[in-house]
Order: structure tokens, then sequence, then C-alpha cells
């Protein structure tokens, strides 16, 4: 039955859609969420000061850049 | 002469197909945003339309696996193509009516095979072609889906789940909006394809186009299109309805990780020129996203309804499709048979939505109420 679904289906592929699905429906989700805390983080602390208040902005550029990069990039990939 | 007629009749039938497709399939693009109100309901329909449009022209995959995949090309002729259309549109049109959102894809694809079996037997069906493209990714996808919803939402409570609910969900409402964007620039990567196929497979069944190459004409592309973009923007209020609350209630991080999930699944697909249902996808999408906040919150009752109608979509499209070739042969194989069919079709669409619209006219329901006087 196993190798009859083998000859079937292209396996290779199959396992292609689901790490990229994987990879990116996970990946860009944790990215947005990184983002969301460094910007609730630094708006709670705006008022506050301190040098975190720099690192949160920073992680949640960081984190927004790569979110948006990561989505940018998947639909390029696909186009091409 | 008849040929041509035929080959016209089924040009307008597929774009009439593709329009339901958008029509019937704008819940599952919406839903989501417009139950966390990250918008408005007709700018998400909008959105999703001008998506669906622009999504449609990026990838041709699906349309060559639709339209070579399945059936023997060498057999297929234009009644076949007609008959498999009218199985879709009908499921289509059933289901919409009762409000459960099942398969367009499978529909269509149901009609085709069903119609094909009428005309040729099993021996013309690419058994291999449907169970490898078609039946293994359309169970793995929407698996696929609550995993990578499920996945994602128990992420992102593990990193703002100590954060003020305020600017957490305002945030992913805003985020929404780019999650809704490319879960509906997805879905026209995937379904407006499935048209594209079916009408390359009536221009090749004509003899407009060589079998050989399976080249989609621009034409073709810009019209299947346009019609799925305006089926989305007339959108489909009634399944939004069973998609957006009845399966669970979510708040916008949920809402973002099932829409992300939806689009990463069908994006990942169309480049692999899987034809899926955007349907399945984005309800185990909602699921997952749901299940892991809290498993009894989904309304596992309404997803059984809607895994019922998925179950029956493709044998009861293709027995319509069946039906549909061996009505039109009864009327010879020139373009009688699909005229009348298309006529018949028309008359009892008229009538259905006559009937919608006058059960939901203001005076309708009291006019049903009985009368105070003796």
């Amino acid at each position: 039955m196993t190798m009859l679904a083998e000859a079937v289906v292209d396996v290779d592929k199959l396992v292609n859609v689901v790490l990229v699905a994987l990879l990116s429906g996970i990946g860009v989700t944790t990215l947005f969420a990184i983002a969301v805390f460094g910007a609730t983080r630094f708006s709670d602390q705006r008022t506050t000061g301190g040098a975190a208040l720099g690192a949160y902005a920073c992680l949640a550029l960081v984190a927004f850049a790569g979110c948006l990069a990561s989505v940018v990039y998947g639909v390029v990939l696909l186009t091409a | 002469m008849d040929a041509d007629i035929v080959l016209v009749i089924v040009i307008a039938t597929a774009l009439a197909f593709d329009f339901t497709n958008g029509f019937h399939d704008t819940a599952n693009v919406v839903a989501t945003a417009i139950s966390t109100r990250a918008m408005p309901p007709r700018v998400a329909i909008g959105l999703a339309a001008l998506l669906n449009l622009v999504g449609a022209f990026i990838s041709l995959k699906v349309a060559a696996t639709v339209g070579k995949g399945f059936v023997d090309t060498a057999a297929i002729d234009t009644t076949i193509v007609f008959a498999g259309l009218i199985g879709g549109i009908a499921w289509n049109i059933a289901t919409w009516y009762f409000g459960l959102p099942s398969s367009s894809s499978h529909a269509l694809i149901g009609g085709l095979v069903g119609a094909m079996l009428a005309a040729h037997g099993t021996g013309a069906i690419n058994g291999d072609g449907l169970l490898g493209k078609l039946i293994v990714p359309a169970i793995v996808a929407p698996v696929l889906a609550f995993v990578v919803a499920a996945t994602a939402i128990t992420i992102v409570y593990r990193i703002v789940g100590r954060l003020r609910p305020g600017p957490v969900n305002r945030s992913f409402r805003l985020g929404q909006l780019v999650s809704g964007g490319l879960l509906a620039l997805s879905h026209g990567t995937n379904d407006a394809q499935k048209t594209m196929g079916i009408m390359t497979l009536a221009l090749i069944a004509h003899g407009s186009l060589r079998a050989k190459g399976f080249h989609v004409p621009l034409w073709v592309v810009a019209s299947a299109a346009s019609a799925i973009a305006l089926g989305t923007f007339s959108g489909g209020w009634r399944i939004i309805k069973t998609m957006g609350t009845r399966i669970i209630k979510m708040d916008p991080a949920q809402g973002f990780a099932a829409q992300g999930a939806g689009a990463a699944v069908i994006l990942a697909a169309s480049g692999a020129g899987y034809p899926l249902s955007t349907t399945h996808v984005i309800s185990g999408g909602i699921m997952g996203a749901g299940a892991a906040k809290r498993f009894s919150a989904v309304r596992w009752g309404v997803a059984g309804n809607i895994i019922g109608a998925w179950v029956l979509t493709l044998p009861a499209a293709a027995s319509i499709g069946a039906l549909a070739y061996g009505v039109s042969r009864v009327f010879g194989s020139g373009a009688l048979g699909p005229l009348l069919i298309s006529v018949s079709l028309l008359m009892l669409l008229t009538a259905v939505f006559a009937r919608r619209i006058k059960t939901h006219s203001p005076g309708y329901e009291d006019s049903l109420a009985p009368s105070a006087a003796p």
C-alpha cells in the first residue's frame, strides 16, 4: 500500500509543500508576534524611559522588517 | 458551426462558474477579518476582490494540473467540459443555498470526472493524477493548516500573552489587513486557475489550441481573473456567518494565525501546482487557531456538518456532471443539448434568487404570521 502510494504521489514535492507552509506560516506569525511584543513594551515604557526602550524599539522594527521581507520573498518566489 | 456555439456556451458557463466560485468563496477570505472587526465588511470584500484579481495572474501551474492532470485530453470534447461545469455550478448553488461552505474546486473537478466517466468510462480518467494531485493534497492541506495555525497561535500567546490586550488586539487587527490580503491573493493563485484550466481544455477540445505544451492564452487568464474578482465583490453573506462565527469566536491574534496559515498552505500548494480547496484549508486554519486556545471552544458540530458537505462534493458533482452529459446527448452531439440545459439552469437560478429576495424582503415574515383577526 505504501509503495503504491509512493508510486502515485510525488512525495518529494508534497514534503516540500508541507515544509514551506510550516516554515512560512509559523515563522511569519512568530515574527509578527515579536514585533507586537516589542512595540507594546516600547509603548508601555515610553513614560519611564531607560535603556530597554531602545532595545524594544529595535526589536519591533527588526521583527516587523523580517516579517515583511518574508512575505515579499514568498510572493516573488511564487511569481518567478 | 455547432462546435463554435458549444464552445461559446462552455466559455460563458466557465466564467459563470468562476463568478459563483468567487461568490461562494468570499467567506473563506473575509470571514475571520470581519468577525474580529479587523475591517468593515465592504472594505474586506473590496480588498479580497482586488487581490483575487491580482493573484490570478501570478501563477499558472494549477491551471496546467486541472487541464491535463485528471482526464485524458485526447478524449475530451466541449460537451464533456460543459457537463462538468454544470456539475460544479449546480453543486455550488445548492451548498450556497443551504449555507454550507463546501469546495468549489472539488465540485468542478468532480463534475468534469463525472461527465468524462459518462462519456468514455474509467479508461479516460487519470486515477493516479486524481489520487496524487487532488485527493492526497486535499486530505493533507486542511490538516497542515490546522497544525500551522495551532502551532503559530500557541507561540503567539507565549510571546504576547502577558501584555495588555488592548494594544495587542489592535496590532493584530492591523496585521490582519496583510494576512487577509495574502489569503485573498493566494485564493486567486489557486481558484481562478481551475477555471483557466477548464477553458483551455475546452479550446483544445475545439481545436483552437494545441494539446502539446498546454499554453493558457492571456484573454483566458484576464477573463477568469475578472470573473472571480466580480464574484468575490458580490459577496456571500450567508456563508460568512458560518465561517466567521459559527465555527468559533476568535480574537484578532487567532484570526491572524488562521489567515496566515491558510495563505501559507495555499501559496505553497499553488507553487507546486496542486489545486486545493480554499474552503478546506481556511476551515482547518480556523479550527487549529481555535482548538489551540481551548479545544472545547470549537463548535465541532458545525465543523462536522462542513466535513459532511465536503465528503459529498466529489460524488455529488460527478453525478450531476454525468447526468448533464447524458441529458445533453439525448439531443444529439450538437449545440441543442447544451443550449437547453443552459436555459433551464438560468431559469432555475432566476427562480431560486427570486425566492431568496422575496423571503428576505421586509414584509415577508410578517405575512407568514397567523392573523390576529378571528
